[in-house]
């Protein structure tokens, strides 16, 4: 896996593979963070996807003094910060109550929910739709079940299966650690 | 356990999301005596409360995005072409217009105009054949025509508006008050232009604009964020970094003020609430005050507030012919 530097750097000379990586790898941190200062959803992908785009077209006229990450927070609050002014006409932000920043070192809450979000995307679409009416709409299996025209028990199943995997896509090296310990307790 | 994998585990789905049944929780309990089968379960749990708190994000939110910043280099580096084209085309065209010219649009004299006045103690907004927003404040009056002429838009009014032009390439849009001409090229603007004021304001809020006297010369060009007043007795134009927010909210139905005099104040709140206001003592003219009105409360609320904030007292009266009169006195 390319580290930031590296992909800067063929971005740099043009290469917009490089830069879908880049995205790829912030795209729903970014999110997060947009989201965190807006509340509501409308403008919020435009807002991402004109970040990259900015750092495309001034990738020769950009030095990069702290890190790629931290640069694409500050374009992005820049960019919503101007595209408040020029939708609302009235300025309705407090500048001062902004979220901070995230450094690359420290671990935070928009890496930790991205993190998640890259791993439902691994799912299998319909595995991944039983799972977010389930958990983001509160829906029981039966309501499940009848919004998407399937049986109760295939629902069972996939739910079973989803949490299966993001469990193992989460939290991969503890099965070892746990086996090696339950092997040794059950040794009696 | 390999074997019942899958049922464990859709046991402890069921269990977070509570559709186990009491022979299944039964089976549940029993399976949370192991280790691993506990610990597993809490995992899973700690995700499900995550993706709450982390809340959903649209579907195909980040293949969208990277399909939009994709399509924008693309669109990017075709520009150019575009733009050779396009002054290829040009050529071609003046070329030929010489002998189509066939004009459809009507000539300066047959355009037919229409006027529209708003009364005090209202607003109106209208649209106009071009698809441009114009939002009217109390006492205002627009004359504008019904099909604009083929090379300009030309509308002319008496008091405040705020403009929203349709963008049109070639197609100025052009503002004309008593002391200037406000010439756009599609965007969003403030003018401030009643008769019996001296001064005449443009506030830009995005966009670009040229102000011309009533000459046609120009004599300032804005960018946004920037206001030009104009005193009818002088000649120049001053210019100014404003909040264009304080010169537009009237079209939501609130008024800003930034330590304004209570005379001027009271000339806005004539013209809104279409009532007079007299002051019976010359010196609580210059009483300063700051702060937002708006609009849909009833005049004597806004008084009031004034009388909180400053040593006057107010008396609202209704004459003979139906008129509301305020008095704004001194405090004793």
């Amino acid at each position: 896996m390319e580290d930031d530097l590296t992909l800067w750097k063929n971005i740099q000379n043009g290469d917009t593979r490089a830069l879908k990586v880049l995205h790829d790898r912030y795209y729903y941190q970014l999110y997060l963070y947009a989201r965190k200062i807006y509340h509501n959803e409308n403008g919020l992908d435009e807002a991402v996807a004109d970040c990259f785009i900015k750092l495309w077209t001034k990738r020769n006229e950009i030095v990069i003094e702290r890190s790629i990450k931290s640069y694409l927070f500050v374009i992005l609050r820049n960019s919503l910060l101007d595209l408040n002014r020029k939708k609302n006409h009235i300025i309705l932000l407090e500048v001062i109550s902004l979220p901070d920043i995230p450094d690359t070192e420290t671990q935070n809450e928009f890496d930790h929910y991205a993190r998640l979000y890259n791993a439902l995307e691994k799912l299998p679409e319909q595995r991944r739709r039983i799972l977010e009416l389930a958990v983001f709409e509160s829906c029981s299996y039966a309501q499940v079940a009848e919004k998407l025209n399937i049986s109760i028990n295939t629902v069972k199943t996939q739910m079973g299966r989803a949490y299966r995997f993001l469990k193992e896509e989460l939290d991969p090296r503890s099965i070892n650690l746990l086996l090696m310990i339950h092997s040794k307790f059950s040794l009696n | 356990m390999s074997d019942n994998y899958d049922s464990q585990w859709e046991k402890i789905a069921a269990k977070i999301h509570g559709e186990l049944n009491p022979d299944e929780e039964a089976m549940f309990d029993q399976m949370m005596t192991e280790y691993i089968n506990l610990y597993g379960f809490e995992k899973a749990q700690f995700i499900h409360d995550n993706m709450v708190k982390a809340g959903p994000i649209p579907a195909m939110g980040r293949i969208n995005s990277w399909a939009t910043v994709e399509n924008q280099i693309r669109t990017n580096q075709l520009k150019w072409i575009k733009v050779a084209l396009k002054y290829a085309a040009i050529i071609i065209v003046a070329f030929m217009a010489g002998n189509l010219l066939r004009p459809s649009a009507p000539s300066v004299k047959e355009i037919r105009y229409s006027e529209i006045t708003i009364p005090f103690g209202q607003m109106s907004q209208l649209k106009l054949s071009d698809g441009t927003k114009v939002w009217l404040n109390s006492g205002t009056t627009l004359r504008y025509p019904e099909h604009f002429a083929t090379d300009q838009r030309s509308v002319t009014i008496r008091g405040e508006a705020y403009f929203e032009v349709a963008k049109m390439a070639g197609k100025p849009f052009t503002v004309n008050t008593a002391d200037m001409k406000v010439e756009v090229l599609g965007t969003s603007f403030n003018v401030l232009a009643y008769k019996e004021d001296a001064e005449t304001a443009v506030t830009l809020v995005e966009g670009k604009v040229v102000v011309r006297n009533t000459e046609g010369k120009a004599i300032a060009e804005l960018k946004p964020g920037q206001m030009a007043t104009k005193n009818k007795t002088e000649t120049n134009v001053e210019i100014r970094n404003v909040k264009t927010a304080f010169y537009a909210a009237w079209i939501d139905g609130k008024l800003f003020f930034d330590d304004e005099p209570l005379d001027q104040i009271a000339v806005k709140l004539e013209r809104w609430f279409n009532v007079d206001i007299v002051f019976a003592n010359e010196h609580l003219k210059s009483h300063r005050f700051t702060g937002t009105i708006l609009k849909n409360k009833p005049v004597d609320q806004i008084m009031q507030a004034l009388e909180l904030l400053s040593p006057i007292r107010f008396r609202h009266q209704v004459n003979a012919i139906g008129r509301d009169k305020i008095t704004i006195y001194k405090k004793s």
